[in-house]
Parts: structure tokens; sequence; C-alpha cells
């Protein structure tokens, strides 16, 4: 569980980004939370004032920009429908700073391979200028179902892959990475991501076959996004090598490849 | 009592202590509800909302509520279900969280020593398997300090051939309450479901065995099911509903039992805000339970239990105790 103080704060939106037909960025003041909040954790914002939807959205932060964070949205159900809607003025109570951070701070690599899925890029941005600080060397991986679909705001050095091949590498992400690894040969590797289920889990195997350190921040339905109603349990491999729940929002977002066990 | 000792219990504040020590301050919406269980005001957290407290606390001042109730403890640590334990419905949501919890000795050694130093009225919730279950987990709590009370789980729709087959038959239900009555001499609550013919049945069995107080409702059994994969969402199938969606059932379940039994009510059900509160407290509820809620707005509780002593401190508002159970037919 974090130690930071938790704000549980009004954000105005100053800007409403499009960036496709369902994705957006949604630029957010906050003075407070934007010194705070760290690469890899999580916000979650209550989208409207009403009963419905009634529970907050939990959402990572895309950049930290000045007293502004940036948070990215895909809509899949009401509550990204109304965020990629959002007209500027809006004011989002949001809880943040939430969950842990990527392990940017680590010595024991020099590259970083952040490999996303799908909206899974939307962290990488401030990961990758995080690490950049840190004078790692930043290499990203993007999958996606076709070339629209390919968000890479705010990211460099990109190796794209799409399932049906309209843009680079024609199949996933792992496979297109499983490719290039060798090129890397020599360098020491860390690897991040974030993306849906089945891709973590296939990168999560492909990388502890490899002994490639690897971690992954996972999406999870939330309640709370603080601990107290218990909705967002994953299975952790723990120490007696057993699969216990452990609440995401508070153990994760992020999680270790070695760790996390994705067969329920 | 002279009329000025009146007017002055009905509008100023007054610091006393309580019989399980906690300072005691008697607001305009001060109640009691038996047995030591005196509450500053009538706004206690929901069991299984609220963990232990330990998270809530450095944005919700647990200090101004009436209490809280924890997360259900039981003999042994529990894992709780596998995920997916929780979805969103309108105006609500269900979860098959399935009693996750520390176990009574962790309980007492880990979470105890916090929620001690909240300021408020500590009620642990309990659930077991079988009557001996119950009973071993209060016995083993009777000489912990720091405790006000205990609402019993009779009632959890989550875990299948366990806690629910005490809170549908109202013999159990007696049994179970009988059993801990025997036990100990703090504040016994029964937590009842809504789950069952008549809820008022299971009131009265829970009152003649000796309950201080019931609070109700438990979560209502529900199911969300995706057509395109053919699977149920929840991983256990069914789930507890709840949130605003329950209010018109939980105001109706609250008003049935407030008109069947003597001891009192505590109401819950999509409580949001303190007009929500006042209703419950018109249909006979002489406490809310705030649940739900506090997912959305982890402040909330706080913000109705001021609102609630700002009503009843206004000059020309009626006494809270003579609000109780106002609704007038």
């Amino acid at each position: 569980m974090t130690m930071q103080p938790l704000y549980d704060l009004p954000l105005t939106v100053v800007e409403n980004i499009r960036l496709t037909s369902v994705t957006n960025v949604l630029v957010l003041d906050a003075p407070v939370i934007a010194p705070v909040i760290r690469s890899g954790q999580f916000v979650n914002v209550k989208v409207n004032g009403f009963h419905q939807p009634l529970l907050r959205r939990p959402l990572s932060v895309h950049r930290v920009v000045g007293s502004q964070i940036e948070i990215m949205i895909r809509i899949v159900g009401i509550g990204t429908q109304i965020l990629y809607d959002a007209p500027v003025g809006t004011a989002l109570q949001t809880l943040a700073p939430l969950g842990n951070t990527f392990g940017y701070n680590r010595d024991d690599f020099d590259t970083a391979l952040l490999v996303s899925g799908g909206i899974g890029v939307a962290p990488m941005a401030m990961l990758e200028e995080t690490l950049l600080k840190r004078g790692k060397k930043v290499v990203n991986f993007i999958g996606a179902r076709s070339a629209p679909d390919v968000i890479t705001r705010g990211l460099t050095n990109i190796h794209a892959a799409t399932d049906d091949g309209s843009l680079g590498f024609k199949g996933n992400i792992v496979r297109l990475l499983a490719e290039e690894l060798p090129q890397f040969n020599g360098e020491r590797l860390r690897v991040f991501s974030c993306g849906p289920n089945r891709m973590l889990e296939s990168l999560a195997q492909f990388c502890n076959e490899r002994g490639l350190p690897c971690e992954v921040s996972i999406e999870s339905i939330m309640g709370c996004g603080i601990g107290i109603c218990y909705g967002c349990p994953v299975r952790v491999r723990g120490e007696d090598g057993l699969a216990h729940n452990q609440l995401l929002c508070q153990y994760g977002s992020v999680i270790d490849a070695k760790e996390i066990m994705f067969e329920v | 009592m002279t009329t000025m000792s009146i007017s002055a219990t009905h509008t100023d504040s007054h610091t006393a202590v309580t019989s399980n020590g906690q300072s005691f301050i008697a607001t305009p919406a001060a109640i009691s509800l038996g047995r030591g269980l005196d509450l500053k005001n009538p706004v206690l957290l929901a069991s299984g909302t609220v963990s232990y407290g330990e998270e809530l606390r450095s944005l919700c001042d647990l200090s101004r509520l009436g209490g809280i109730v924890t997360k259900a403890i039981s003999l042994e640590v529990r894992e709780g279900n596998l995920p997916q334990r929780m979805v969103e419905t309108p105006s609500g949501m269900l979860n098959a969280i399935g009693l996750a919890n520390v176990g009574v000795e962790n309980f007492i050694a880990e979470k105890m020593p916090s929620l001690r130093t909240l300021g408020t009225n500590v009620i642990v919730n309990i659930v077991g398997k079988g009557v001996e279950d119950y009973a071993e987990v209060v016995t083993r709590l009777e000489d912990v300090e720091g405790i006000a009370g205990y609402e019993i789980n009779l009632s959890c729709p989550n875990v299948k051939g366990e806690c629910i087959i005490f809170g549908v038959d109202a013999k159990a239900t007696s049994e179970v309450t009988r059993t801990l009555r025997r036990i100990t001499p703090r504040h016994l609550m029964i937590k009842l479901t809504p789950n069952v013919t008549s809820i008022a049945e299971i009131a009265l069995a829970a009152e003649d065995a000796g309950a201080d107080s019931v609070s109700l409702i438990n979560t209502l059994v529900g199911m969300a099911v995706d057509y395109r994969s053919q699977r149920p969402v929840l991983k256990n199938i069914t789930g507890g509903l709840s949130g605003p969606a329950v209010k018109p059932v939980a105001l109706a379940k609250v008003w049935e039992v407030f008109q069947a039994v003597k001891i009192p009510v505590v109401g819950m059900g999509g409580i949001t805000n303190f007009e929500d509160a006042m209703e419950f407290f018109v249909v006979g509820a002489k406490a809310v339970q705030v649940g739900t809620q506090n997912f959305v707005y982890p402040n909330i509780s706080e913000k109705i239990a001021v609102e609630v002593e700002g009503y009843f401190s206004r000059e020309n508002s009626v006494k809270f105790s003579s609000f109780i159970g106002s609704l007038k037919i």
C-alpha cells in the first residue's frame, strides 16, 4: 500500500484531444497531483455527478506536463464514452495518486523495452520520459488490431505490429519482440508492459522462459481503487509457490511477470 | 426533570464517556442503540465496504461518525472468491467477494490496534460456517478491548452452503442469536437478508432470542450475464446487489421490520447522501449504515453525519428521537 498522501479533488478538463474515433486524451489541471504522481500509478475518476454510472473509472496517467496531467481514454463502455465526450471546463472528481510505480529507478538494466497493446500505450509516454531522464535507452513495441489503432503519442523508437498487417509487422507483438530480441544481445534489458491480459500472459511467459526481467501493468475492474471494496483481486504466486489473491489496487497495478498468474 | 434540562439535552452538546470507554459527544443527533452502544450520531460505516478502516482514515474523519462496522471476521483466514468478483449494474453493483478476511487472530493482532485509535465505536461483523464458529469468534473477542458490539452476518449470499442457511430461517437465526447472547454482554446486532419471504418474521426471531438491534438490508441476490460468451460475469455466478438501485427495497424492508419489532432498527441500502439517510429515519431506522457509496466518495459518511447533526441542531427542527419512524400515512 502506498504511503503517499491521497487526494480526492475536482480536476478541470482544460483540453480534450481526440486522437481517433474511439481514443482521446484529457488534459486535466492538477497542480496538487501533477508533482507527486509517479510513472505507473493511476487515478480513479468519477465521470459525472450522477448514480449512473455509479463507480469511478481507474485510468493510468499518460503524461505529466507542468501542473497538468493527461489521461488517455479508449471507449469501452458508458464511463469511457462520457470521458471521450467531456467538454472543456468539466470538473472530474479524481482520487490520486493510486497504486505502485513502474520499476524505473532500478539500476539493473540499461535498455528498457516498452511493450504495449491497444490502450496499453497510455502509461508508456510518462514511463519513456522518466526512463530517458535516468539515461536509459528506450525502445517501444506497440501492438494493435490495425494501423489506425496504433497510437504513438509521446513515444519514440517504435516497432509496431498489427493483427491485419496494415502497419509494421503482421502478427502479435510478442512474436515481433521474439524476432527483434537478438539485436539487443549483450544489453542489460528490462521489459515494461501494459495491455490486454491475453497479451500480457503471453509476454510474461515469453520473458520468464528466457530469464528476461519483465513487469506488467494490469487492468482490472475496480470499485474503489483504495482497497476497501475487495473487488479487484489478481492471482499472484506467493513465497510458498501457491497462488494467492491480492488486490490489484494495492499490490499493483504493476506486478512482476514471475509473480502474476493469469489462469483462474 | 425540568423543562430547561429537556431543552438542554436537545440543543447542547456535552461530553460523556460510554460504557466501552469511547468519549461520547452528545450531539443533537446522538442516539443509543442499547446495551452500551451509544452513538454520537446515527451514521455508521457498513461492513464489507470499509475493510478495517485503515485505508479510509486519510480521506475521511472517521471520528465524526457514530461507528464503523468491520469487514466480516471468521475463525479462519479467508482468501475469498476468485475474480471476477464485482460488476457495475444500473445505479448499483454486484459483488461476490466471498468474505475475504484476515481471520480472528490476525484481526486482533493487526487490525484492532488501529481500530482503537479511530475515535468511534467499533462494531465487529462476524461470520461463521456453523453456530460453533460464531460462538468461538465472539468468545475469542470478548476480552479484546475497544469493541462496542457485534454485528452478526447471517445473510451473506455469496458463499455457498455457509451462512445463508441461518439468515433465511427463523429457527436458525434464533439459535445463533441465543447462543451468542449467552456468551456476550456486548451489543448484539443481527444483520438481516432481504432474500426471504418474511423479513419481519426473522427480525422477530432475533429479537425474541435476545438481539439488541437488527440491521438491514444485506444485499439482494442478483446476476449479470454476458450473452456473447453465454457466461455469468461473476465467477460465483450470482452476487449481492447494492447501491442506489436497492434503496426503495431497503426502505420498504426497514419500514416492515420497524413495525414488527421493539428493538432498534439500523437501516442501510443505497444511502448516498443526507436526504437518503433522512428517509431511512422516517421509516423507522434509529441509525443508518453507509456502504457502497464509500467506494464512490470515500468521505461521504462524514459529510452525511455532519449534515444530519446540522439538521437536528437547527432551532426549529424536530427532535431526532421523534423523527425516527415518523412516517405519516
